[in-house]
């Protein structure tokens, strides 16, 4: 005999509406990332069925859920590993390294008299390369120190960061930087947000030729995210390296056209994708660049608007 | 006038006492610099044991640079021994480190270190250091 035929409609109706319910609640507690819940079937009927069916679906994800945690716990040993690796590594360069800078600095500085000029560019090439090879060391230090300072998020007005990063940068004269009214409180590492505009101004200055440098700082609401941009009007990028200049040591100068060790762009990135937003570049050569990134929504608690796992 | 004080320089590294002490020299200091090689040692300088028995020719010091990473006993191990000690603890310690996460960690212990100087030493960096804890007065540098 059908289920319906025993209770009556209307008492069918409310077993239905009750199932229903229960279900729905199991449901809505995975979706923000419970996997220890279980729907209790009550009866051998449709419910029942769809109770056990959601039930295994849950397993299931949950053996999934399990799983990704493993393998990500691994990556993030295998990146601690990494980092430590790098950091040792460059810890230990250091004391050699700076003997050498320290002492062909000296030479130059006290016995520079007693050379022939070709002694001295000799002794000019090793201290700039020895110079070189210091701030590389260094800035793979502080590459591998964002990643493991974890300051905690707040709420801060995007104007007041931008504020602090050009006062930070001081810049030239020549240079007018522009920035809105008012700008959204974001939820961040402030800190860290601000060594994001720092090295983006100070990037449109130092690649560029124009006798009137121009910042423009501007940012855009979106459904879901802000759309932030640090323009200028420098000398631009060719499309081919839009993906590279984010990268490493990556550099398209020598170091006689433009000094620097191209750690700045990465750290930027790093820092975004911890923030979980994204980074690129438009660019017209000889016109200027475009940074964008973006930060998403997040809930005054500091959730993300959406339901995102993980 | 005031007595002014001596420097204790514990550093392992024979290529880094050069390079301060030529630092020193740059900068015209006179202070009196004195330098130990490891942590127990200069425990023994700071406790008169050993060979610093004489109080007279190794007097307690007016400032203690500090390096982080040394044999035997390292620098956060010190600077612990030193914070811990009431009479000891007055003196300021500056520390010697080489990155910025030397600094993390030494934070990490709040011992209440003095002020930072990041390798190589030099003059400035010295006097910066130096400025931040109020004691540029007891520095002698000819004119």
């Amino acid at each position: 005999m059908r289920v319906e035929n025993s209770l009556g409609l209307e008492k069918y109706k409310e077993y239905a509406e009750e199932q229903i319910i229960n279900i729905l609640s199991v449901i809505s507690d995975v979706a923000i990332g419970d996997f220890e819940v279980q729907v209790k079937p009550e009866r051998e009927d449709i419910f029942g069925a769809l109770a056990i069916g959601v039930n295994e679906m849950i397993s299931h994800l949950k053996r999934l859920w399990e799983e990704k945690e493993k393998a990500m716990e691994e990556v993030r040993r295998v990146n601690k590993e990494l980092e430590d690796l790098v950091y040792i590594m460059s810890h230990d360069l250091k004391a050699p390294l700076r003997a050498i800078t320290g002492f062909s600095s000296f030479l130059l500085e006290d016995y520079g008299d007693k050379l022939d000029e070709e002694g001295r560019d000799y002794l000019n090439r090793l201290v700039k390369a020895a110079k070189h090879m210091e701030a590389l060391i260094n800035d793979l230090l502080e590459y591998s120190r964002i990643e493991r300072i974890k300051r905690p998020y707040k709420w801060v007005d995007l104007k007041e960061i931008v504020e602090k990063a050009i006062e930070f940068v001081q810049p030239p004269d020549n240079v007018r930087i522009s920035y809105p009214e008012n700008m959204p409180e974001l939820y961040m590492d402030d800190v860290k947000m601000q060594q994001v505009f720092i090295n983006l101004i100070a990037n449109g200055i130092k690649y560029n030729d124009k006798e009137e440098i121009r910042i423009e700082i501007g940012f855009e609401e979106k459904d879901d995210e802000f759309k932030i941009w640090v323009k200028d009007n420098g000398i631009g990028i060719d499309e081919k390296y839009y993906e590279d200049i984010f990268k490493i040591f990556k550099r398209l100068h020598t170091q006689e056209e433009r000094e620097g060790t191209g750690i700045g762009l990465s750290i930027v990135r790093k820092i975004i994708t911890q923030h979980q937003g994204r980074i690129w570049v438009e660019s017209q050569k000889g016109k200027g660049s475009c940074f964008y990134f973006t930060i998403p929504k997040r809930r005054k608690d500091g959730k993300k608007d959406r339901h995102t796992f993980g | 006038m005031e007595k002014k004080i001596d420097i204790l320089l514990v550093e392992d590294d024979e290529n880094d006492i050069l390079i301060t002490k030529r630092a020193f020299k740059k900068g015209k200091l006179t202070n009196r610099v004195f330098v130990v090689r490891d942590g127990e040692e200069a425990l023994d300088f700071l406790y008169h044991r050993g060979k610093y028995k004489d109080e007279e020719k190794f007097p307690r010091p007016g400032l203690i640079l500090l390096d982080i990473n040394m044999p035997k006993m390292d620098g956060i191990e010190v600077l612990k021994r030193i914070k811990n000690d009431p009479e000891l603890k007055k003196i300021p310690v500056i520390m010697l480190t080489i990155s910025q996460r030397d600094q993390d960690i030494i934070e990490s212990y709040q011992l209440g270190v003095n002020s930072y100087i990041v390798k190589p030493v030099e003059f400035e960096k010295f006097r910066e250091a130096v400025s931040t804890i109020d004691l540029y007065w007891a520095l002698n540098e000819l004119p």
